[in-house]
């Protein structure tokens, strides 16, 4: 049995006393392996390990190895994986940015399942993965060891079983005794040399430099950046820059109108506009059927070619919508943008168009009616379903805005509107009782 | 490593199918005859005083025909898998597995009252049988070229030509090496394997449209081959690893089943519950999101009413129960829990059939009832009986398969 002699025992490095750290006994082969492990595991020791160049079966009973807590964490991370993407979807298409796709629900189990599955699969193989070596105490940078030149072979052909010396049942003498009576090949000692295990200056001055390096290539996307270039833009990806889709407004050689925008097919409700409601979408008292929407455009004409007059259709006269002050603060900001120009903030019908145009109707260069005012008496009497008409389909010279203006900012103008019209039509009795007491206190 | 040196298996101690019982296949045969014809005779039109149903009877009849076909189906798979990958661990049940296959023998007599149905003109079980129907309908005129009562019964004859051919050389070829122990036999099944694989999935794939898809009269997937597949694997493993059981129970086999054996087989029944899974929801998924009403159609019916319910259960059942039960390798390796998942499998493998095929029957109830359990107790009985008369007095296990050995000491971790 040699005993490989320690050679820093006679160089005496300063940095520490040598230690004795492991007795390594090899074998000649996994079954003598088997037999060493299992009289090791029977002694008690704790502290020990077999080491062989591929997996033994057996060597984990023979070991005496507690199962592996490795499928816990694999479930639970599975388990987290699959929570995750239900969660994601939840979140990103049920709660925070509600998206329509392919008319399917918002949340839906179904179309949820295959993240749930992949997220559950990819949790469940980064747990295995990194528990596999988080459990084993791997990477292992440094093996003392690895000092005894014939343990080296390990990886290629032999079989060692070390006991540590931190085990408490570690004795110098006895244990190498014990080791001895195993009839192993050989009995290596492996010795720690005491040498400093303080990671060397290089490495940070190394990974400092790397660091300063990182820098350039984002200062140089930063510079590119930032100041122009006369160069065409680069494309990383073409197919994704250049898709070959139709665009909104764009033609279409496929079908035999030429429009790219297809119209709903007859018979077919887009999801949305299931306009049912007569009152809110018409301006019209719900019963009304024999009014169509042909007869609410303007212009439009009966059976004999006579102009249709809607003066009498049933307009509804109360809001069908919530009528609050947010609504009017709404509607006043509809009216400024799309009628003031023309109709004036007042409603007088002097917009700054208006006027212009005037200027150059007097000169000949235009042919513009002037807006009728709202405080005119035939406007003010309109109900107020047909004053929403007019806001959706025009009236004379003025264009619909159904298509510009939804259905609710339609209804808010038109309370605005009415708010227009009750500033120069109001009398004390419209004033509530306690503001008028505060009207009268600060009069001089 | 507890077996370094196994010891050679003894014919004797082994023991052989004849040692089962005294003459099981001829009480069995007696049994299952008797069940199926009074599930027949109770269904007649003339006694509709007993709330039979003619074609009730049938619909049950092509359900537990499917059923039982499925074990020798996929016991072939398996067999050809365990030859072309040169599988080791496999060998000490592979007989077994050889046996389930010579299922294909007593099926396709089972079939054949199906092929006379056909050609009577008997048009309630399958639409396109139903010439006053199809001359009225332009797609399945279309379609009549390839359903039709010739092509049907010669494409059912290839089917079973080709099981039954593969059954009997896969059984006998290994048969011969109980004799001789020449090693050649393994290597020359190695090809055989590799064919059983090929010629497996084209028949299974066609004779599930013949059988099952061609009961609704326009549906179609191009998946349901896959899904029927994965119906075989359910079944197989968990009828192979139920006798394994039984048999170590009764004291056979334990000279050389081991529990790494059994965990291996356990994990098979695992698989094919998660592929199963699988399988089933990517053609759900696919129909679900095309929505496309011809799709659509056959899931529309599965999902309303008792049959509803039942789609419920096996989502559930088959699949998330099974799942988590058998996820623990300790659950794997305990005899008496996988002795109830078997059974528990068996079950759901059976309603899972009973839930594809049964609804064509009627869309409104689920017509559960004794038709359904005397022709599942008549035809697993005539089965057992077919496969025990084929298998005789051979040896429970291949004791002379040159991967005996390696077999026995398998040890898995």
């Amino acid at each position: 049995m040699a005993i490989a002699e320690p050679d820093h025992v006679a160089e005496k490095k300063p940095a520490g006393e040598p230690k004795l750290v492991s007795l390594l006994a090899e074998f000649a082969g996994p079954h003598e392996l088997m037999h060493a492990a299992e009289k090791v595991r029977d002694t008690g020791f704790t502290k020990w390990d077999c080491y062989s160049a591929f997996p033994v079966h057996g060597i984990d009973d023979a070991m005496g190895t507690k199962p592996t807590r490795l499928p816990f964490i694999v479930l639970c991370a599975a388990l987290c994986g699959g929570t995750t993407a239900i969660g994601m979807q939840w979140f990103t298409n049920a709660y925070d940015y509600p998206f329509m796709i392919s008319g399917k629900p918002f949340f839906s189990i179904p179309s949820d399942m295959p993240v749930v599955f992949e997220l559950s699969v990819l949790f469940s193989a980064f747990a295995a993965l990194l528990g596999m070596l988080g459990l084993n105490g791997l990477p292992q940078l440094y093996n003392t060891k690895f000092k005894v030149d014939k343990f080296r072979r390990v990886t290629d052909d032999k079989f060692f079983l070390g006991i540590e010396s931190q085990d408490p049942q570690f004795d110098a003498v006895k244990t190498k005794a014990f080791l001895e009576g195993l009839h192993p090949v050989e009995l290596e000692e492996c010795w720690d040399s005491g040498e400093s295990r303080a990671i060397p200056p290089i490495f940070f001055k190394t990974l400092a430099m790397l660091g300063l390096l990182s820098i350039i290539p984002i200062v140089l996307v930063a510079q590119l950046r930032a100041l122009p270039s006369n160069l065409p833009r680069l494309h990383g990806q073409w197919d994704m820059d250049h898709q070959p889709k139709l665009k909104t407004q764009k033609r279409s050689e496929l079908f035999a109108d030429g429009r790219g925008m297809r119209l709903p097919i007859p018979g077919t409700i887009a999801v949305g506009e299931l306009d049912t409601d007569r009152a809110l979408y018409k301006g019209l008292q719900p019963a009304s059927t024999e009014v169509t929407d042909d007869m609410l455009l303007p212009g439009a004409v009966d059976a004999n070619g006579e102009a249709i007059k809607n003066d009498n259709f049933p307009w509804v006269t109360e809001f069908p919508v919530e009528i609050n002050a947010e609504l009017m603060a709404r509607g006043q900001q509809r009216y400024n943008i799309y009628c003031a120009p023309c109709h004036g903030f007042e409603g007088d019908g002097n917009g700054l168009v208006t006027q212009r145009a005037m200027e150059l109707t007097g000169v000949g260069r235009a042919a513009w009616v002037k807006p009728v005012s709202y405080h005119s008496d035939p406007v003010r009497m309109q109900p107020v379903g047909r004053l929403f008409n007019t806001i959706s389909n025009g009236q004379g010279r003025m264009p619909g805005y159904a298509s510009q203006i939804p259905e609710k900012d339609r209804w808010a103008i038109v309370l605005y509107l009415k708010a227009l019209m009750k500033s120069r039509d109001g009398s004390p009795d419209d004033i509530p009782d306690d503001v008028k007491a505060t009207l009268t206190q600060s009069a001089p | 490593m507890a077996h370094h040196h196994p010891v050679k298996l003894d014919a004797e101690a082994v023991g052989n199918f004849n040692d089962l019982g005294e003459a099981p296949e001829r009480t069995a045969l007696v049994v299952g005859i008797i069940a199926v014809v009074l599930a027949a005779f109770l269904s007649m039109p003339v006694t509709d005083s007993l709330s039979g149903n003619w074609q009730h009877f049938l619909f049950s009849y092509l359900v537990n025909f499917c059923y039982v076909t499925t074990f020798p189906l996929g016991a072939l798979f398996f067999i050809g898998v365990q030859y072309v990958l040169r599988a080791g661990w496999s060998v000490v049940v592979r007989r077994l597995m050889e046996v389930i296959a010579l299922g294909a023998l007593p099926c396709a007599i089972l079939f054949l009252p199906l092929i006379a149905l056909v050609w009577s003109g008997y048009g309630e079980l399958w639409p396109w049988n139903d010439k006053v129907l199809v001359a009225g309908d332009h797609l399945m005129l279309r379609r009549a070229g390839w359903m039709n009562p010739t092509l049907f019964s010669v494409r059912a004859i290839f089917y079973f030509a080709v099981w039954i051919g593969l059954s009997r050389l896969l059984f006998l070829k290994s048969v011969r090496q109980d004799q001789t122990g020449d090693p050649k036999i393994t290597n020359s099944l190695e090809g055989w394997g590799a064919l059983t694989i090929f010629l497996f999935a084209v028949t299974a794939t066609f004779a599930s449209f013949d059988w099952i898809v061609s009961l609704d009269k326009y549906w179609f997937s191009t998946i349901y081959g896959v899904y029927f597949f994965a119906g075989c694997l359910v079944g197989f493993f968990s009828l192979l690893n139920l006798i394994v059981l039984l048999m170590l129970k009764a004291g056979k086999l334990s000279s050389a089943v081991t529990v790494e054996h059994r965990h291996n087989i356990s994990k098979g029944m695992f698989f094919a519950t998660c592929f199963w899974g699988y399988i089933s929801f990517s053609q759900y998924l696919l129909y679900w999101y095309a929505n496309i009403p011809e799709e659509t159609s056959w899931y529309l019916v599965r999902q309303q009413g008792g049959w509803g319910f039942l789609a419920y259960v096996l989502i559930v059942g088959h699949f998330a129960i099974p799942f988590a039960g058998m996820l623990s390798r300790s659950v794997k390796r305990n005899a008496n829990y996988m002795l109830f998942w078997s059974c528990y499998m068996l079950v759901m493998h059976w309603l899972d059939l009973y839930w594809q095929i049964m609804p064509n029957m009627t869309a409104t109830v689920v017509p559960f009832g004794l038709t359904e359990i005397l022709t599942l107790v008549g035809m697993v009985a005539i089965v057992f009986a077919g496969v025990m008369w084929q298998a005789g007095g051979t040896s429970l296990i291949a004791i002379k398969d040159p991967r005996l050995e390696e077999s026995m000491s398998f040890h898995d971790i």
